[in-house]
């Protein structure tokens, strides 16, 4: 009986502290629940997070054209790879010998080291699917196929992309001027676009506004272009390689555009443009995107903690007025060189009670002479940094053009880099930088 | 001795059973689980959700397993997402670890075969931006018993990371669906419609670009506990707006927190005894009363004026079962001592 009551005694205790540790378990519970209410479904590739009030708020992507998967991550349409393909997320799903690849959840599957149920399978592209990835840090993308009663792992059908574009860099460099300035040869501004829009009314292309190509498939440009139009992607073109809008020329070549993304914080109303950022993914009508030429080249983005400092030098080019004043765009290409502002300086003296934030920045030439104008928006203003030349800032507002002490207003790309990694693939992200 | 050991034995595990109190199956991911939780005081169901997406090249489902609050009901819808099907179940139940199975897509895809009269509804999605009159798609329902439905519910408050699928046309089973189902305050309106006949639910009005037509009746609005969101400061007027013309308060423990909490609002006559305030506003054994007089919501006023059914559950924390422990402990020690004195 003794025995009974030491046990009993014991059990007790322990009973009680089970109930304090479930105590403190659902506090810990309760905190991680509330985290789940708020959490993002992580939608890659621009995908759209949709919940369902009915059902307890259960959440999933809604993925853009071109992409699928739970989280938007599987591209459908890309058919090559790059570096070894650890980042390839397409749909090729035959190896080399034309052999159907093994879906990753099969259950041949399930003593091998790579397949649906392995811990990271989600980071590594493993899914419920029979596409081609390369978890393992080998040459390039590969997958399971059955022979007989074997399971072997075999490279797949796919070969490398055509090496990424170099860069922000180009032929040659000459310094013109945009208002008052001279003619810019394409050259020395491969990576600027032209946005045309389609207008019903009167059938004709009529020039939107300027861009930068940051990627063979995607253009940056400023959102306000957009301002009060449809969002239609239809209705644009994109034309890289022009010196002149008015002539057609050669080598530039022609873009549809899918798509069309916004910066979602992007404010319109007065007293100034904030977040005014803007991605065109273009593709031309046999589905490729832009082919490197010396009239056609990517710029580099900044690095992310990258400020130069108060006057550095830089270029903005664009297809725009001369003079504020004037009825008509200029309709070839020119470039000028504006210094950076001082962010103090031009917030407190220039447009004080304008908002003007880090978002943007300030610069100008410092005799007031040259500037951008209107149909210079959404154009480059690029600065050489390592040898390279990278997309500081896109051209936004200002009052009047080359006015005094009313600088050119630029959105400022280094604030924008996870935006737009968010809406671009991220794989190929990382080859958009300079060297360091 | 032997009897007397075991019967102790049983005795300490039942009140082992009865401090941890209703355990469900729980998780949150692409495959079905088997992990456990133990609900919290207020929690006195198991939930189970399930979202099948089927495309050309396949079926992907996500499990949403946990416990949850009294008061909601079975549901399920299915509607056309782009190139997808895209199909919605929810189910409750309340005995240990009940929310095992799961409704399973399949049976529902080999059950389409084997119907007699299958129901034809229009689908879209709002956020696919399919509804629009000039392009509405039309699928076939796979489950006898199945409507139409449209279901329109949006929040005036934007969520951090998602959007609220806010108008949905399909096929469903919902609770409760024969007359139109509305309620709405100043944050929020929902509207559910089932019909049955074959694409009876046609109609493509947004809610929300163009509210319905004020009916002339004003009500209380306001939604949250007596210190925020209901404290009287936080009390507005609403215009009832269409069918919704009662005016509804209901008191219950909020699904999260675990405290009482009060919804007021326009609501019309159906809504009233429907599950959907515990669904929409996770609102846990809800008292709801809905009254017909201008500004007529007004009783629930603090919370003194809660109904004990909802205080019950709110007094029924940790300390208590706590108490109930010791004091059997207690006895049952007593009781082992006067039987070795003996």
């Amino acid at each position: 009986m003794k025995l009974l009551f030491v046990t009993s005694v014991m059990l007790s205790a322990l009973l009680t502290d089970f109930a304090s540790a479930r105590h403190s378990e659902k506090l810990h519970r309760q905190a991680s629940k509330t985290k789940y209410e708020r959490q993002d479904c992580n939608c890659l590739h621009g995908g759209t997070c949709i919940s369902y009030h009915l059902f307890s708020r259960v959440k999933r992507c809604l993925c853009p054209q071109g992409y699928s998967g739970d989280r938007c991550e599987i591209d459908v349409e890309i058919q090559c790879y790059t570096g070894n393909g650890e980042d390839y997320r397409g749909t090729k799903s035959v190896n080399e010998q034309n052999e159907k690849c093994l879906m990753w959840d099969s259950a041949l599957l399930k003593r091998w080291p790579y397949n649906d149920g392995i811990e990271n399978a989600m980071e590594l592209g493993l899914g419920k699917h029979n596409y081609c990835r390369n978890p393992d840090g080998r040459t390039k993308p590969w997958c399971y196929v059955r022979r007989g009663y074997r399971t072997f792992s075999t490279f797949c059908d796919l070969s490398e992309c055509q090496k990424q574009a170099t860069c922000g860099q180009r032929r040659f460099s000459k310094y013109f001027k945009i208002v008052g300035g001279n003619k810019a040869e394409i050259e020395s501004q491969p990576w600027i676009a032209t946005i045309f829009q389609y207008m019903k009314r009167s059938a004709y292309n009529m020039f939107l506004c300027g861009g930068s190509l940051i990627d063979p498939c995607w253009v940056a440009t400023a959102a306000h272009c957009f301002k009060g139009r449809s969002l239609d992607p239809t209705q644009f073109t994109v034309i890289l390689g022009k010196t002149s809008l008015t002539t057609d020329e050669e080598s530039e070549q022609k873009f549809k555009v899918e798509r069309v993304i916004l910066h979602e914080e992007f404010l319109e109303e007065a007293p100034n443009f904030d977040n005014d950022i803007a991605l065109l993914k273009i593709r031309s009508s046999s589905g490729q995107c832009a082919e490197e030429s010396n009239v056609a080249k990517t710029i580099c983005l900044p690095p992310e903690n990258l400020v130069l400092n108060d006057n550095f030098r830089c270029e903005v080019s664009g297809y725009g007025k001369a003079n504020s004043s004037d009825i008509l765009y200029a309709r070839i290409l020119k470039s000028t060189n504006v210094n950076l502002i001082s962010q103090s300086l031009c917030r407190e003296e220039y447009y004080s009670g304008r908002g003007l934030n880090g978002n943007m920045f300030c610069a100008g030439d410092p005799r007031w002479k040259t500037d951008a104008c209107q149909g210079d928006s959404g154009g480059p203003l690029v600065c050489d940094y390592n040898g390279r030349m990278v997309l500081y800032g896109i051209v936004s507002w200002g009052d009047g053009c080359a006015k005094e002490r009313k600088p050119g207003v630029y959105t400022r790309v280094t604030r924008y880099l996870p935006w737009i990694a968010s809406h671009m693939n991220g794989v190929h992200f990382k080859s958009f930088y300079p060297p360091q | 001795m032997d009897f007397f050991f075991w019967t102790h034995f049983v005795f300490l595990l039942f009140l082992a059973a009865h401090a941890l109190g209703l355990q469900c199956y729980s998780c949150d991911g692409n495959s079905n689980c088997l992990d456990s939780q133990v609900c919290q005081e207020h929690q006195d169901r198991c939930r189970t959700t399930v979202m099948t997406t089927l495309t050309q090249s396949g079926i992907s489902t996500y499990f949403l397993k946990g416990c949850d609050v009294s008061g909601k009901a079975n549901n399920s819808i299915s509607y056309l997402s782009k190139n997808q099907v895209v199909f919605l179940a929810e189910e409750h139940c309340e005995s240990q670890l009940c929310n095992e199975e799961t409704p399973n897509v399949l049976d529902v895809l080999l059950a389409r075969g084997r119907q007699h009269r299958p129901m034809q509804c229009y689908s879209c999605g709002q956020a696919e931006g399919t509804c629009f009159n000039s392009s509405l798609a039309q699928m076939r329902c796979s489950r006898p018993g199945e409507q139409c439905v449209d279901i329109t519910s949006f929040t005036m408050l934007e969520e951090e990371f998602s959007q609220d699928a806010q108008h949905i046309k399909g096929c469903g089973q919902l609770a409760h669906c024969q007359e139109p189902l509305g309620f709405h305050n100043q944050g929020s309106f929902y509207l559910i419609k089932c019909c049955n006949a074959s694409l009876c639910n046609k109609e493509t009005e947004d809610y929300k670009a163009t509210p319905l037509p004020l009916n002339g009746l004003t009500c209380y609005s306001c939604e949250g506990n007596f210190s925020h969101g209901c404290a009287p400061n936080d009390i507005t007027q609403v215009q009832c707006q269409g069918s919704m013309n009662q005016c509804l308060e209901a008191s219950g423990i909020d699904g999260i927190s675990g405290q009482s909490s009060v919804v007021k609002g326009c609501a019309s006559s159906s809504w009233c005894d429907s599950p959907y305030t515990a669904i929409y506003k996770n609102l846990g054994a809800p008292y709801t009363r809905c009254c017909t007089g201008e500004l007529c919501n007004n009783w629930i006023v603090n919370e003194s004026t809660l109904k004990p059914s909802a205080r019950s559950q709110a007094d029924h924390n940790p300390t208590t079962s706590s108490v109930l422990l010791s004091s059997s402990l207690l006895l049952w020690v007593a009781f082992l001592l006067c039987s070795e004195n003996s």
